[in-house]
């Protein structure tokens, strides 16, 4: 364990090292994604212009759902975007590189480049999430948001484990570098509440496109909207969804071969 | 056919891009039938019909350019007897004619078995405005892009540039709302840009919400703005080439 934390020490250093360099990309990049969490926000107060409540979620929970799914969205990417690379890795034969080494290929693999430029879009969302909590009067306790929190760390653990089996798709499937593209387009649909959604896509979003673990369900019990057999569900997913992750990427491995490296 | 993976997930990504919204905006409307001048019927078929015009307008230039400048490719397209921009407009127009008849026939299925909910309007003569609505959009949504990979020529740094359009896109040119939904500056300011016609306008015109005097204001905006871009695309092109280095061809 301690190898691997010093290794990923080094990874941060590198991290910090390379995005020293570009100062100004990294704070334009920080302006542009407040610029957008302002204008995801603009659109939810869109909807409120003629309703009080959409399908019993009031504005300030819609609110707190944006901000949540792209916290988890941003640090999804400081930590784990580099597995999207995956396919490029598959297809390119530059896989064999982390195959060679003497460390977990999928611990490289996926922790070798560290966003920091996300992380400071992760702790401006932070201070808006506390903004909120401030302005609005939400009506919550500690045991909720003790929940919320632990579900909203299962939703990064979720979200990750999601991306590694689609990327992990590449083993057999050749040239599919927009399955990426395709789950963020599905991974925006966890924005908005789950209750909107006839029973179909309900239950679609809580098993096999897990976006409802992303925002819906953390803010769901942060508010006490949501039973306790569901929480229990969704931690039993995170496990379950995890473990299943790291088995097929290992059934993966044994089924792959390089031409040439 | 070769790519037939990339095509499933392309397939499925047009099938969930509206997956939430048209759900999002049934709620919103509740028992109203009616809201800022359009229906709830009306609101239904404009989130159903953009995928298919999404599939024909949008332009992913900015991809092509930023791939050619970083990897080097385009020194030796700009040796080949063909202008490389009007290269990259028709290699894309020939993806957006294939990605226009796959979602037809997605958006068709769907209305197979949809055709309740989703009140599509008859065809009439307002829709003959669309053979002149989309060229324009394209022209506008292939300049922006063009200008958008341009920054590829003076910085390794063009995410955020590309960020910046997606932004844009989303919020003014009416993928996530109709403008009609927005705060009246908020109208004022776009109606002055070309954005609504990138995707919303040529949506309304197939809908029947717009009347001839509002066309006509559009397709004005529309060519001064082609003619704007084009003013500044051609200076930065020619600072981009000289700016170039390629090592090696």
């Amino acid at each position: 364990m301690l190898y691997y934390f010093r290794i990923y020490r080094i990874y941060i250093n590198n991290a910090v090292s390379y995005h020293a360099q570009y100062r100004a990309s990294t704070w334009l990049h920080f302006i542009l994604h407040i610029v957008w969490l302002a204008m995801t926000l603009f659109l939810v107060s869109i909807f409120f212009e003629h309703i009080d409540a959409i399908a019993g979620w009031k504005k300030e929970e819609l609110y707190l759902m944006a901000i949540l799914w792209s916290l988890a969205d941003q640090i999804s990417i400081v930590f784990f975007n580099n597995i999207t690379n995956l396919p490029d890795l598959v297809t390119d034969g530059n896989l064999d590189g982390h195959l060679t080494k003497p460390a977990s290929p999928l611990f490289t693999i996926t922790l070798n480049k560290i966003n920091i430029f996300a992380l400071y879009k992760a702790l401006g969302e932070c201070a808006l999430l506390a903004w909120l909590f401030f302005h609005y009067n939400f009506s919550i306790d500690l045991l909720h948001i003790t929940m919320g929190t632990m579900l909203f760390l299962s939703a990064v653990i979720i979200n990750y484990s999601f991306v590694l089996i689609l990327n992990t798709l590449s083993f057999w499937f050749y040239r599919i570098n927009n399955v990426n593209e395709a789950w963020f387009t599905i991974f925006e649909i966890g924005k908005y509440p789950l209750s909107v959604l006839p029973k179909t896509g309900r239950i679609l979003f809580l098993t096999v496109l897990p976006v409802a673990f992303i925002a819906y369900i953390p803010v769901a019990t942060i508010t006490g909207k949501f039973p306790w057999y569901g929480i229990l569900y969704a931690v039993l997913f995170t496990v379950f969804i995890f473990l299943f992750a790291i088995l097929f990427w290992k059934h993966a491995l044994k089924k792959y071969s390089s031409a040439s490296s | 056919m070769s790519y037939r993976g990339t095509l499933t997930v392309w397939v499925l990504n047009t099938l969930f891009w509206m997956g939430a919204f048209p759900f999002v905006w049934w709620n919103v409307y509740g028992s109203s039938n009616e809201i800022g001048g359009i229906t709830k019927s009306t609101m239904l078929a404009y989130f159903f019909l953009m995928p298919v015009f999404d599939s024909l307008l949008t332009s992913w230039a900015y991809s092509n350019i930023e791939e050619d400048i970083k990897d080097g490719k385009m020194s030796g397209k700009l040796l080949q007897p063909i202008a490389y921009l009007g290269y990259v407009f028709f290699n894309e127009r020939g993806w957006g004619l294939v990605r226009f008849a796959l979602s037809v026939i997605i958006m068709g299925i769907i209305y197979f078995f949809a055709h309740d909910f989703i009140n599509l309007p008859e065809p009439s003569l307002s829709h003959l405005w669309l053979i002149a609505i989309i060229p324009l959009s394209i022209t506008l949504y292939f300049l922006f892009c063009v200008l958008t990979g341009f920054s590829a020529f003076f910085t390794t740094r063009t995410s955020w540039f590309e960020h910046g359009w997606w932004m844009i896109q989303n919020v003014a040119c009416g993928y996530l709302a109709p403008i009609a939904f927005y705060p009246e500056w908020a109208q004022n300011i776009l109606s002055y840009t070309p954005f609504p016609l990138l995707i919303q306008t040529p949506l309304l015109i197939a809908l029947n919400q717009l009347g001839t005097q509002e066309i006509l204001n559009q397709l004005g905006v529309g060519v001064t703005w082609v003619i704007i871009l084009t003013l500044i695309a051609i200076p930065i092109w020619k600072k981009g080439i000289k700016t170039l280095e390629s090592v090696g061809i």
